[in-house]
């Protein structure tokens, strides 16, 4: 090849010689002149002989010359100018010396003489087309039969056409436009085989190239009037698809096959499929079939969107099945034919299957069954195409179909197995995702199972394949296998089903060892514990309906003037006190439960999250009445408190987890609460850090006033420890400015908890006592007085210590105003 | 014999696939319309010879592939063109938004001399359509006649190839425009004497 800037030079004196040419050919033509046209005309298209130029290149130069001929073609027509019949022109241009423009000045004198009348189109156009044959230079053949088949176009004698009749009908045009199609297609195909074979890249590109030359007369052949079904069907498609097939190129065959599914029509398609198909298993194996059968089905598609009734003519011809018989025929004619090929195929028919809502799981399962079987062999499918293309086709049912329709597809995990591990999992979270992204649900135990079938590469396979280091990997993937566990919907809130589908869940998810568990098995237990309160509230729900009904019934007369009753009552039975409940499964949800934290428990490093389950646990057994389910929730919690728990900072969080939930459930018994009251103030006490014990002191107070907890002199004890604490923590090390910071700020803190307590006289709490109150305040004001020259970090503390103790101080002001609160805060000196 | 004055004017029909280029171009020059989609496969011409003033005007009329796949031999045959017609479908809005791609990737192409005053008329075809039972039009006349002023005043017209409304008059006008517009840039004829051995241009063995 040239370089560039020398095919550029070639190209603009080419350009500049056909210029001039035609200039002087212009110029003999206006005066009459035909010998000096002819001779112009015949120099200008010698340039067209040049081989020097890329197709691209000799296309612009081809264009501006046949430009030119226009003007020659109209002097041709103006005979009392030039005088001559075309019978005479005919003769005359058979004088030029070279063939390549004779022959252009031949075809040229064609058109006038077939339309003039003097020539039967029949008989031009078969003799220039027999005698283009007299050019085998491939792209110059091409392109003096690409000018043929252009300004033949208007002169075919096709149906209706003013050159029917005698001078031709329409199979002539038939036979002027396959003839030509063939020679073209055989010149294109020769040229891959001219040259020595390292030009091959180059050669495919050129080819490439000139592929519309040789489509166009496709395109000719479509746009006959005159071609009905019939004859396409008996003459004109079989020389196509024998002209495909038997070219052997591995660029025509899909180019043409491209360029016929275009420019035929749709009904035609239809009619043909049988013949198109065959065609498409006898191709090169390196042909992209996967690409035609998708240009086909793509093509039928949009005809359906357009035409209503295109869907019945669908299932009239067959279309699904025949497509899916050829995918299979052509899998069967080609061992070897590439992964991505067979994928593209049946992604075709998928799409196709989508499109038209076709929602059958039967047709999508076939389709998925013979898609695993053809890729059986090819195992594991590792090529990145064919690889997206299944990933794609995987997530298609998906979104389109039912998700019981998706579920019950049994060839589904098939395909999944057929990809390497990494896009197996890609494609199993996918599916989750979609599932979750659409608000799903899986009402069903065998849904259940089947999706986790679906999904097993990262539910139960391999339990050990995870490195140290792919750990926030793990942690993806599994929180999004956690979240299948949400899915589980039982229809009518039945709750046996909802159980039965948790608890296989459970069995499913524990094979998958402890390093998918410490994530999915969180999930699960939640799951438990919601099933579990969703029965408590249905029977407290139900039971308030019925003893409102039974109150409405009973009060009826009262009941008009007292509306709002109802509600204030409703309001006021508290969650947390205990109501025997009758269903069966709120046991059998604990028990779930139950199982599932205990199995946490043995996943290293995740004992503080087992414990707060238990902790979660134990106030749904509370509020079911289930008192020694509940004390067992605690003791097992207790047990990984003091087992498991070694870091400060852990314990102090939990012992405060532990007194919360501690202060909410009142099932207890006086003697089981005191042992596990003993147990956490036990706690608090044996802290590490003396600051630490102090809040720990204040906050155990708590323990001893609740709903059903009324002991002023255990929080009156509690909160004395506290001071006593702080006063420890001033005093230690000689009291230095830290020290006595870190003091001040407990000693707000027990002003907070004071003050707490100290609104609780009004329901007879005597812990806190006016005096008690004033003598801390006081206390706080000295040791703040007393604080001064500090420096560095002390200088925030401190700051954050006084900014607390004034929003306290805020606070008392504040209630003092309130004419409610007046009584027990004018006391109060701040 | 015709003393009126001949001229041949190059038009190219523009537009995404599918917007009725074809259609137009055959119901102007056979009067012959199909419903059925069709592709089209790289350019091809047809002419038709009419009557501008006192000018016979052959128009050579491209019709274009849509789909850049059918274009191989890629758009040199836009050079030299006297006019361009851009066709959108009215009921598609990517179709219209795609005018602007196909006006530019014309005068980038066809590099004409005076970019800014080159001849150019926009059609909006299958207005039929709207009269139909489902699809809607979706670019107003509004909307796209202030698109060609803004791009410089372009002539609009709205068509159906397919009930042949308007198709002869945006022909006409694309050629009395044509005519107009070349009138203004006179004829590169060369002159009488033309200095032919301006070197001897190697022809590389032309074979045949």
């Amino acid at each position: 090849m040239e370089p560039a800037s020398d095919a550029a030079t070639w190209l603009d004196e080419a350009r500049a010689l056909v210029r001039e040419h035609a200039g002087k050919m212009r110029r003999a033509a206006n005066e009459g002149n035909l010998r000096e046209a002819l001779k112009s005309a015949s120099l200008m298209l010698g340039e067209l002989r040049t081989v020097a130029l890329a197709p691209r290149a000799y296309y612009e130069l081809h264009v501006a010359a046949t430009e030119e001929l226009m003007h020659l073609r109209m002097f041709f027509g103006e005979r009392e100018r030039h005088g001559r019949t075309c019978m005479e022109l005919y003769e005359i241009v058979q004088h030029a010396g070279n063939v390549l423009p004779r022959l252009y000045l031949l075809i040229t004198v064609g058109v006038t003489y077939v339309e003039s009348g003097e020539g039967g189109a029949r008989d031009v156009l078969m003799d220039l087309v027999e005698m283009t044959r007299g050019v085998q230079q491939p792209m110059h053949g091409l392109f003096l039969r690409a000018y043929l088949s252009q300004v033949s176009k208007a002169l075919l004698p096709d149906k209706g056409s003013k050159y029917e009749g005698e001078g031709g009908n329409i199979d002539d045009a038939v036979e002027f436009l396959l003839q030509n199609f063939t020679e073209m297609n055989k010149l294109w195909v020769r040229m891959q085989h001219i040259g020595p074979s390292s030009g091959k890249k180059r050669r495919e590109d050129e080819r490439q190239e000139l592929r519309d030359l040789v489509g166009k007369n496709l395109l000719a052949l479509s746009q006959l009037e005159g071609v009905d079904l019939k004859m396409y069907r008996e003459m004109v498609l079989p020389r196509i698809l024998e002209q495909v097939v038997n070219c052997k190129d591995e660029i025509a065959q899909p180019y043409l096959l491209d360029v016929l599914i275009q420019v035929f029509s749709d009904e035609y398609h239809l009619a043909t499929l049988p013949e198109v198909f065959s065609t498409m298993t006898m191709l090169r194996p390196n042909v992209r079939v996967g690409l035609i059968l998708k240009a086909l089905l793509g093509r039928l598609l949009s005809y359906a969107e357009e035409t209503p009734e295109a869907k019945t003519e669908f299932q009239a011809a067959d279309v699904l099945t025949k497509s899916f018989e050829c995918c299979k025929s052509i899998i069967n004619a080609h061992d070897d034919i590439p992964a991505k090929e067979v994928v593209g195929m049946f992604a075709a028919l998928m799409a196709f299957v989508r499109q038209l809502k076709i929602t059958e799981g039967g047709t999508l399962d076939d389709i998925l069954l013979s898609l695993a079987e053809s890729l059986e062999s090819k195992t594991p499918i590792d090529d990145p195409e064919a690889v997206k293309q299944l990933a794609a086709l995987l997530s298609e049912p998906l979104e389109t179909c039912n998700l019981s329709v998706v579920l019950s597809l049994q060839s589904y995990p098939k395909v999944i197995s057929l990809l390497d591990a990494k896009t197996k999992k890609e494609v199993a979270l996918g599916v989750v995702q979609t599932l979750v992204k659409n608000r799903s649900s899986l009402q069903s135990v065998d849904e259940v199972k089947m999706l986790y079938n679906f999904i097993d590469c990262v539910v139960s396979a391999n339990a050990n394949e995870y490195q140290e280091s792919e750990s926030s990997v793990l942690a993806d993937e599994q929180n999004v296998v956690a979240r299948v566990v949400h899915l589980i919907k039982a229809p009518e809130d039945n709750s046996e089903l909802q159980l039965e589908m948790l608890n296989m869940t459970h069995d499913i998810l524990l094979k998958g060892g402890p390093q998918r568990i410490r994530y999915t098995f969180p999930a699960l237990v939640f799951a438990g514990i919601a099933c579990g309160r969703d029965i408590v509230l249905a029977e407290r729900a139900e039971k308030s309906a019925a003893e409102k009904s039974k109150k409405a019934d009973d009060d009826a007369i009262e009941e008009s003037c007292d509306a709002n009753k109802d509600k204030t009552e409703d309001v006021s039975i508290s969650f947390t006190m205990p109501m025997e409940v009758k269903s069966p499964w709120l046991k059998k949800s604990l028990h779930l439960v139950h199982k599932t934290i205990t199995a946490l428990t043995q996943v290293a490093g995740r004992h503080e999250k087992a414990l707060k389950l238990f902790l979660e646990a134990a106030q749904l057994a509370a509020v079911a009445n289930l008192e020694s389910i509940a004390y067992e929730f605690f003791e097992r919690a207790f047990e990984l408190y003091e087992e498991n728990i070694t870091d400060t900072k852990k314990q102090v969080n939990l012992l405060f987890v532990i007194i919360g939930t501690l202060h909410k459930v009142n099932v207890f018994s006086e003697e089981s609460r005191a042992s596990l009251v003993h147990k956490t103030t036990g706690y608090s006490a044996r802290l590490l850090k003396k600051p630490d014990q102090c809040v720990g002191a204040y906050t155990c107070a708590h323990l001893f006033w609740t709903e059903t907890v009324k002991d002023s002199d255990s929080v009156g004890a509690c909160l004395k420890k506290s001071v006593k604490i702080a006063n420890a923590v001033r005093d230690t090390f000689g009291g230095n400015e830290t020290n006595r910071i870190e003091a001040l700020g407990l000693y707000v803190g027990i002003l907070n908890k004071y003050l707490y307590f100290y609104d609780k006289s009004s329901e007879g709490c005597t812990a806190v006592t006016v005096e008690a109150l004033q003598a801390l305040i006081e206390m706080i004001n000295g040791e703040l007085a007393s604080v001064s020259g500090v420096t560095g970090d002390a200088v925030v503390a401190l700051r954050d210590v006084e900014q607390s103790y004034a929003n306290t101080l805020a606070h008392i002001r504040a209630q003092k105003l309130k004419p409610e609160e007046a009584a027990g805060y004018a006391a109060i000196v701040v | 014999m015709s003393t009126k004055k001949r001229t041949l004017l190059k038009v190219i029909i523009l537009g995404d696939s599918g917007v009725g280029k074809t259609s137009l171009m055959s119901q102007y020059v056979n009067n012959k319309f199909s419903k059925q989609y069709k592709a089209t496969i790289g350019a091809d011409f047809m002419t038709k010879e009419i009557t501008v003033d006192d000018t016979v005007v052959t128009l050579q009329i491209w019709d274009t592939a849509g789909q850049e796949r059918f274009q191989s031999l890629g758009v040199s045959f836009y050079r030299g063109a006297d006019c361009v017609m851009c066709v959108y479908d009215v009921n598609s809005a990517k179709s219209f938004e795609s005018l602007e791609n196909w006006r530019n990737e014309f005068l980038v192409q066809a590099s004409p001399s005076d970019p800014d005053k080159f001849p150019i008329v926009v059609v909006g075809n299958k207005i039929d359509v709207e009269e139909g039972k489902e699809s809607k039009r979706v670019i107003s006349e509004k909307k796209a006649k202030s698109w060609c002023t803004s791009k410089g005043g372009l002539m609009h017209f709205e068509c159906s190839a397919k009930e042949d409304i308007n198709v002869t008059a945006a022909f006409e006008a694309v050629a009395r425009f044509a005519v107009e517009s070349e009138d203004t840039e006179p004829d590169v004829f060369l002159p009488d004497v033309v200095q032919i051995d301006a070197g001897p241009k190697a022809q590389s063995g032309g074979c045949c």
